[in-house]
């Protein structure tokens, strides 16, 4: 992994990164509350719990 | 080294999830963030989010260190590549509970395990004040065809944002 890094302060940075933070923690959310109730992942965390206990 | 099993649930939730021995539910989602680049570039680009989610944790405590996760996530990783070389992953510590820096840490521990040059990563640390600062991550491959543009949007984003 070749890493390149930069540092910023400007007040543009700043609002970028908090919209990015906003955003982030919408998805958080819709995670959340998929996780709870989209049959389709229940089934698959079950499969999967069913396939870690067959191992 | 050893990794947990792991599923994918695809459609729009685009997500993967592993069970861990301490029966914690770990959920690795990729947001389609392409419209990040929009409008800023000749050529599309498709964009992921990163993110990593606790979904279940019986004990309700924070979980142990677990040898096995990076390797998971790593795993997670390559598989997700492995659709589509030419995509890139945007990462954002969550700085909602002011332990950024220790997710940045482990993010870069979870990355380390791509050795050698076919990984690039940009690093940007956003310093609002001396007790905020944000940190955002983007990886491609180092033969993407575009590389050096895409890379240069990213840096130029933030400052481009009020524009």
């Amino acid at each position: 992994m070749i890493t390149i890094s930069f540092k910023t302060s400007s007040p543009k940075a700043i609002a970028f990164a908090r919209k990015l933070m906003e955003s982030k923690r919408e998805t958080q959310k819709e995670m959340r509350e998929s996780y709870k109730n989209n049959p389709e992942i229940r089934n698959a965390i079950e499969r999967l719990r069913k396939q870690n206990e067959a191992n | 080294m050893d990794k947990y099993d792991y599923i994918y649930v695809g459609g729009e939730n685009n997500s993967f999830y592993f069970i861990t021995d301490n029966r914690v539910v770990y959920e690795v989602k990729f947001k389609d963030s392409s419209y990040l680049f929009d409008g800023r570039l000749e050529f599309p680009v498709i964009a992921f989010e990163f993110i990593l989610e606790i979904e279940e944790n019986p004990d309700s405590v924070s979980p142990p260190l677990d040898n096995k996760i990076p390797y998971t996530v790593a795993a997670i990783f390559r598989d997700f590549f492995a659709k589509n070389d030419e995509q890139v992953i945007i990462y954002i510590c969550d700085s909602s509970d002011s332990r950024q820096a220790i997710r940045r840490r482990k993010f870069n521990q979870w990355v380390e395990f791509f050795k050698g040059n076919e990984f690039l990563k940009i690093d940007a640390e956003i310093v609002e004040s001396s007790k905020i600062t944000y940190y955002n991550s983007l990886i491609l491959k180092t033969n993407h065809p575009n590389r050096q543009t895409i890379i240069d949007v990213f840096i130029s984003l933030a400052d481009e944002q009020e524009k």
